[in-house]
């Protein structure tokens, strides 16, 4: 034991350089790897302080008349009990908060009573502040964290039909229920604010006709649960009481679902990274075993066994890994509660307080120790049969007696030019790992070059690919009967530029036993829906359903399925298999007759645009001339291409920032790896450089050569890899998204990103490989020689 | 008097060895003659090797200056001193330092090429030079770790001579061969230095040092003493006796 330290701490004196830069390297994808793990564990946290809570096990959003909603709850028999608790939703409000000073318009909003109720007990509070002065306020952590407001801070809240009210936030809490991406931006105000805000809420529906109190309604189930169809039968049974449900699982998915996404994206980069670091690492133990064979040798001759080196050589690279791992940990634990209180919160909404997850270390123990103990064990196989003699005479070499390929007395051509050939062509083993290595750094140069050009350059595909048919305008306006559509539909076509108008409604409805959103619309060819089987449904009896809604009713393209509009039923043909992160991947797209067929009255109070060549201004020019082309009909406008693209697009903009992030990481990473393998390749010739140096050849001939000598084989991996990305990049995608209910991912795969990826890692390796080799210019003749 | 060929002016070579200045060379005054084969001697760590490395522009000296034929070498760019070296130095090592991966005669075929001869002139004159050494043709295909140590530096030796350089540095060209291969190289080292060409050697071996008319003895960084034993001769044992007796005086 005491020897073998000895030997490895000799080992690591000398590869110091190379052990500091793989410490780097595995420190960065152990971090990554378990910020993933940190981040795709929000769904186990939710389900503990859920079950800590005592959550409901759905909810009800009831519309109005709560004996009527008593009634029919006590009626159905699997729900043991309830709660109920008021809410006022004011409809589109515009916020202004000290970080959106020119107000913030959302549709979702939320009013809630801050008082003891068994709702409210569900609340945990992170910041409170009682003591603010003037009317208080108290927002959800989502809330919080996407409005950018902390404690202290003053709110102002306009509403058409409630008037403007300004607040003081005096608390900050975790809503369990509420408080994320697909529910409402909720707040609790005080009893005598929320009377004032009630009794406007009277006034309205005297007055005006107008409802904007609801029941939100916490169900407890009797340990059966409700099936889909149950829920959705509930509600529509009771037609005009609920407005809609959720169980435990779909508040969870509100929670976790961009979360999750991050976290497959970190895990696929962190495994793509850990790759090529093992197989650096292969190629690092096989140059050095080259490099070191005579003292290698020696060490045989005094005594030492071939199992000791392997260990020693083995016991240096996974204690190397080991720290690395645990620096990662480390890191990442130090790091993370800034990251979630920057950024993670923002799209969870929740805390997270786990702190170091046992399981989590030994993962990431067994990855990363598993993948350098294995590569390490094989890298050292072929000093397995190492006898001293040969190593100390010859080097492991010399039993493989090679061709002589381009002999220079019979080959015509540039000196410098065939050394670098002939250099190639007998460094085979060498060319196989320098291969499979920069194969797998261009194959993620290229893939994260294409997720930068889909989410940072073009991110049509992949707004697509989270949410489904994108436009990019809506026109809003009053009026419902079909002559008065086809005018506003006309008028808006003849605007220079409109490609599409069109409309696209929604509503729920189940299939079997599967709840599913019904989209429809009265133009389903310009419907961009992710069809990736089959066609669009144009006739009224057919139907497009999510590849995921599919798989589970055992249906495909040319099946017919019966779908459930409350007590409609109809059977419609599949015409084609769909998909996109957005609701889960449980869709059913119909023409808006085939919605009518259900019963769904299917009338638009808006229209989609799509034009020939958008842009922000464009989109600007389009509405503004809409305006003037509808006049008073036309109640509003959104420049929803501008909109997409701004920072309060989620979840697109929270995995575009990561995806950034990781492309960055990248770079880093190939440029460290690259850098390494130029450096082993320099330092494992650099005795054959000297020796050149010394019969005279330039240091600028030799850099050549050195560069020549990797061009063929760089640029055939940096091609390859391109190839696999730009092949692959899909694949790949789908894969991560493939719980998300995507099936074929198709973003935008472009050739010549592909082709610039694969050329700047050719072009990095050639800079890599000048620089690592000034040494030649620096270092006599005699000193390199000596080394 | 022959022509000066090299000249140091107060040469200084200095190492920093663990952080610590070591001056190898200190103010070293000397020249080299046209003809002559000049045997550098002393104990271990006396600058011998530091010495050849500087004379020949494979190293820079520290201070002081080194001229080649009357022209100041230590103001030469990198490149300019490889043209240099490939023009008119050639080398043999002690650890002979052939290239691994090329043949025998691609060693001797690159060093060639380096200063624009034709490969088949070169092949030609390679040939005749291996003959010369006693390497025989099957031996020039084969690669440096297939060759014994004596064959090995007498390919060296080849490939030193190529270019007919003006000087031929050689660093304990002996030191790591067995009693015939000793003898071969010499021999080799004698007929280049009878044809004209300079030999400067740095040596351990006294069999070595009887080779050359000029004995040079450094010890700390300077030459401390000079012997002029004539041209060499076989078996002249009055010309033994006067480097065996400067030697001893050397403290040898």
């Amino acid at each position: 034991m005491g020897n073998l330290w000895k030997l490895i701490k000799a080992n690591a004196r000398k590869d110091k350089g190379q052990l500091a830069l793989f410490f780097m390297i595995l420190t960065l994808a152990a971090l990554l790897l378990h910020v993933a793990l940190i981040v795709s564990d929000y769904g186990n946290v939710y389900d503990r302080r859920a079950e800590k809570k005592n959550l409901a096990d759905a909810v009800l959003y009831g519309i109005y008349d709560s004996d009527e909603i008593h009634a029919s709850l006590k009626a159905q028999g699997k729900i043991h009990s309830y709660w109920m608790e008021k809410m006022i939703l004011p409809g589109t409000v515009t916020v202004s908060v000290p970080s959106h000073r020119t107000g913030k318009k959302i549709d979702d909003f939320a009013f809630f009573e801050n008082h003891q109720s068994d709702y409210v007990k569900t609340l945990d509070f992170i910041e409170r502040s009682d003591d603010a002065s003037g009317r208080k306020i108290y927002v959800n952590l989502y809330t919080a964290r996407n409005l950018g407001i902390s404690v202290g801070d003053g709110m102002k809240i306009d509403s058409e039909y409630f008037g403007t009210y300004e607040f003081t936030v005096a608390g900050i809490y975790e809503d369990l229920i509420l408080g994320n991406s697909f529910s409402y931006y909720s707040v609790l105000v005080e009893p005598e604010c929320y009377e004032e805000l009630k009794e406007t809420c009277r006034q309205l529906a005297t007055e005006k006709n107008m409802y904007f109190e609801r029941d939100f309604i916490g169900c407890f189930l009797n340990g059966e649960e409700l099936s889909n169809a149950e829920w959705e039968r509930l509600g529509m049974l009771n037609n005009g009481l609920f407005g809609g449900w959720a169980d435990r699982e779909s508040f969870k998915a509100g929670y976790v679902s961009v979360v999750n996404i991050l976290a497959a994206f970190m895990a696929a980069f962190a495994v793509i990274i850990i790759l090529v670091t093992v197989t650096t690492i292969a190629f690092t133990i096989r140059n050095n075993i080259d490099k070191d064979i005579r003292n290698l040798g020696a060490l045989r001759a005094v005594g030492f066994t071939t199992n000791q080196l392997r260990r020693a050589i083995m016991a240096e690279f996974t204690l190397i890994a080991f720290g690395a791992t645990l620096a990662g940990i480390g890191i990442s634990l130090a790091t993370y509660p800034i990251l979630e209180r920057a950024y993670i919160q923002e799209q969870t909404g929740m805390r997270w307080e786990m702190g170091l997850q046992a399981s989590h270390v030994l993962l990431l123990l067994a990855f990363v120790l598993g993948s350098v103990v294995l590569i390490t064990f094989i890298s050292t196989r072929k000093i397995k049969h190492l006898s001293p003699a040969t190593a100390l005479r010859f080097g492991l070499s010399s039993n493989s007696f090679r061709k002589n390929y381009l002999p220079l007395a019979e080959t015509k051509g540039d000196l410098n030019g065939l050394l670098a050939l002939k250099a190639c062509f007998q460094a085979k083993s060498q060319n196989l790992t320098v291969f499979f290595a920069m194969l797998l750094v261009s194959f993620v140069a290229t893939f994260a070059a294409q997720l930068f050009y889909n989410t940072q350059v073009d991110v049509t595909r992949f707004q697509h690919l989270i949410q489904g048919d994108v436009p990019d305008a809506h026109v809003y306006f009053e009026g419902r009967d079909q002559e008065e559509l086809s005018e506003i539909r006309e008028k808006l076509f003849e605007i220079p530029g409109v490609k599409q108008v069109y409309g696209l409604g929604s509503t729920s409805g189940h299939v079997e036993e599967e709840a599913a959103s019904i989209l429809y619309s009265d133009s389903c060819k310009d419907v961009y829906c992710g069809l990736y089987q089959g066609t669009m449904a144009m006739e009224d009896n057919e139907a497009v359903v999510a590849g995921s809604l599919a798989e589970k009713l055992g249906v495909t393209v040319g099946d017919e399925i019966e779908i459930c509009y409350g007590e409609e039923k109809e059977k419609y043909l599949i015409t084609g298999l769909q998909q996109a992160v957005y609701g889960m991947g449980m869709r059913i797209y119909l023409t808006d007759g085939g919605a009518r067929r259900l019963g769904i009255p299917a009338e638009f109070s808006y229209f989609r645009i799509r034009l020939d060549k958008p842009s922000a201004a464009e989109v600007d020019r389009v509405l503004e001339q809409a305006r003037e082309v509808l006049g008073e009909k036309c109640t509003e406008v959104e420049n929803y291409y501008r909109y997409q693209r701004s920072m309060d697009n989620m979840p697109v903009m929270a995995v575009s920032f990561i995806v950034l992030l990781l492309v960055l990481l990248s770079c880093v990473i190939a440029m460290l790896v690259i850098g390494l393998i130029i450096k082993n390749v320099f330092v494992k010739r650099e005795k054959e450089f000297g020796i050149k140096k010394a019969l005279g050849f330039t240091s600028s001939q030799l850099r050549l050569q050195l560069a020549l000598s990797l061009a063929l084989i760089v640029f055939a991996a940096a091609t390859l890899g391109g190839v696999l990305g730009y092949g692959l990049t899909n694949p790949l995608i789908t894969i991560i998204f493939w719980g998300y209910g995507i099936k074929k991912a198709e973003l935008f795969v472009n050739g010549l990103v592909a082709l610039i990826a694969a050329c700047a890692v050719v072009l990095f390796t050639a800079l890599i490989s000048y620089f690592a080799a000034r040494k030649m210019k620096k270092v006599s003749a005699y000193e390199l020689i000596r080394e | 008097m022959s022509e000066v060929v090299i000249k140091t002016e107060k040469l200084s070579k200095s190492f920093s060895i663990g952080g610590k200045q070591q001056h190898i060379l200190k103010n070293l005054d000397l020249e080299i003659y046209q003809g002559d084969f000049t045997v550098i001697m002393g104990p271990s760590g006396a600058g011998k090797s530091t010495l050849l490395y500087a004379l020949s522009g494979m190293d820079r000296a520290s201070l002081g200056s080194i001229y080649y034929s009357g022209e100041n070498i230590t103001k030469y760019s990198d490149d300019k001193l490889a043209v240099f070296r490939r023009k008119h130095c050639g080398f043999v090592f002690q650890q002979i330092h052939l290239v691994e991966n090329m043949s025998i005669m691609d060693n001797v075929i690159s060093a060639g090429m380096l200063t624009g001869q034709k490969q088949k002139d070169l092949k030609d004159k390679a040939m005749a030079l291996f003959e010369q050494v006693g390497i025989g043709e099957e031996l020039t295909k084969k690669f440096p770790a297939q060759l014994s140590g004596g064959e090995a530096q007498r390919s060296a030796v080849v490939r030193a001579l190529i270019n007919d350089p003006d000087v031929v540095f050689a660093d304990e060209p002996t030191g790591a061969l067995n009693s015939a291969g000793v003898n071969a190289v010499l021999d080799v080292l004698t007929k280049v230095n009878q044809r004209g060409q300079s030999i400067v050697m740095v040596t351990h071996d006294v069999k070595s040092a009887r080779r050359g008319n000029r004995i040079l003895y450094i010890s700390d960084g300077g030459i401390v003493g000079e012997c002029h034993p004539g041209a060499y001769v076989s078996e002249d044992q009055n010309r033994h006796e006067v480097i065996r007796q400067f030697l001893e005086k050397q403290g040898w």
